[in-house]
């Protein structure tokens, strides 16, 4: 992980030779602090690499506490062996553990980066943090702030969406900017779903196709963060606002914020798989999952927008169930509704 | 003083804005509000350019911070792992106001 801070390591020493004393002690500081968290990172790595070296193959899960600070990775909570008994690090470690059956059982994915890599999760991390991210090598889960949301560890699809921004690191690797941005986050929500359907056993017709589903405290007006089903619909409260995903092109949002809006485009890609998937019916991980999955590991460029994505999961849907399947029918049909092709 | 945080980008995708006027709120706090400006080195990070880097990290926020003084307006933006401990007091000393 690389680890930056605002100004680089040559200025600060510049700053440390030329600066007043008040400069050279903030410049000395940061230099501190900086190196402290280099050393302690590449401990840790080694660390884990040893784990790894050492461990059985298959599942390994290790479970870390922030304890409320920025500190990653934290302390250790949990091992694949001696589960967490913190209820975040219980969700987390269960989450994780369904994420990884998923693309093990299904798509024949041994973890994260295909090599069996560990995965790491550190819970409780920062004071009243809304967020849960990939930092390129783990997951990272804030507790909420209690007013407006709870902890992050409790929709499982959340774990399934960030591991799976792993999967797309170590595989397409789709730009985090504009309609590959978009797609980048839309892979996410499709595993992150799939990952809940599979734990539920739910049929693409029986699933809610929401995306964080129990974030909400009970004083927000919103049933989750998102619907593949119906993007646009998910919240609607006075204080966090309505939700603004479009469902097809003609919606979609020019913005700078947000990477190019990456969270609000994502909604026309979700509603393409969520199309595919109802159209072709049955479980959805082992359908609309497949091609999806197909597309990812093996036909994205980084740069990839909507359309490349569109045609590139025909061309998956006919390789893995036919040419002129009503799988491939199904994907091409999801598209054009949505206004891509 | 006149300062305004946005945080956009998370997993959730929903924007947070919070505008804060020192000269209405508790005079301790406006003092504290200096006291972590000028901690954080504020005025010495770097203005964004787009050109030169986007958040790269899925799910991490985008922090901006706006502090208008006597006319003049100083715009930063600072991406969430780029935030060094004092940047991160800053930010979490105006959430908390």
């Amino acid at each position: 992980m690389a680890i930056c801070f605002i100004v680089p390591p040559h200025i600060l020493s510049a700053v440390v030779k030329n600066g007043n004393a008040d400069q050279k002690d903030w410049a000395e500081k940061s230099i501190e602090i900086s190196e402290s968290i280099r050393q302690k990172r590449q401990a840790f790595d080694s660390l884990r690499s040893l784990r790894q070296e050492l461990a059985p193959a298959g599942k390994q899960r290790l479970i870390y506490s922030a304890n409320n600070s920025t500190d990653l990775p934290g302390v250790e909570i949990g091992t694949e062996t001696t589960p967490p008994t913190d209820t975040a690090g219980k969700e987390a470690y269960t989450g994780t553990g369904a994420t990884y059956d998923l693309y093990w059982t299904t798509y024949q994915r041994n973890s994260i980066d295909n090599r069996g890599m560990s995965l790491l999760s550190t819970v409780h991390y920062s004071e009243k943090y809304d967020n849960a991210f990939w930092d390129g090598e783990q997951m990272v889960y804030g507790d909420g702030d209690g007013q407006l949301f709870t902890q992050f560890t409790k929709p499982i699809d959340v774990t399934g969406h960030e591991l799976t921004h792993g999967v797309t690191q170590y595989t397409a690797n789709l730009d985090y900017q504009d309609q590959s941005g978009a797609l980048n986050e839309s892979f996410s929500d499709v595993f992150g779903s799939l990952v809940k359907q599979q734990s539920l056993h739910q049929t693409a017709a029986q699933a809610d196709w929401l995306i964080g589903e129990g974030i909400f405290t009970s004083s927000v007006h919103g049933k989750a963060l998102r619907s593949m089903k119906a993007p646009g619909t998910a919240y609607d409260d006075p204080v966090i606002g309505k939700d603004m995903q479009p469902g097809d092109m003609s919606g979609y949002v020019t913005t700078a914020d947000d990477n190019g809006g990456v969270h609000i485009n994502s909604g026309i890609p979700n509603h393409a798989f969520y199309l595919t998937a109802v159209a072709i019916g049955g479980n959805a991980w082992e359908s609309a999952g497949k091609i999806w999955y197909e597309t990812l590991t093996t036909k994205l460029k980084s740069s990839a927008n909507f359309a490349d994505c569109a045609y590139a999961t025909v061309q998956s849907a006919g390789e893995i169930f036919g040419t002129g399947s009503k799988e491939e029918k199904a994907v091409e049909e999801a598209w054009k509704k949505v206004g891509v092709i | 003083m006149l300062i305004t945080l946005t945080r956009t980008g998370g997993f959730t995708g929903i924007p947070y804005a919070k505008t804060i006027d020192t000269t209405k709120i508790d005079p301790e706090k406006a003092k504290g509000v200096e006291e972590v400006l000028v901690s954080s080195h504020f005025s010495k990070v770097k203005p964004f350019d787009s050109a030169q880097g986007k958040n790269s990290n899925p799910d991490a926020f985008t922090y901006s911070i706006s502090v208008e003084r006597e006319g003049e307006i100083q715009e930063r933006t600072i991406f969430e792992n780029d935030l060094d401990p004092e940047l991160r007091k800053l930010i979490s000393y105006l959430q908390k106001l």
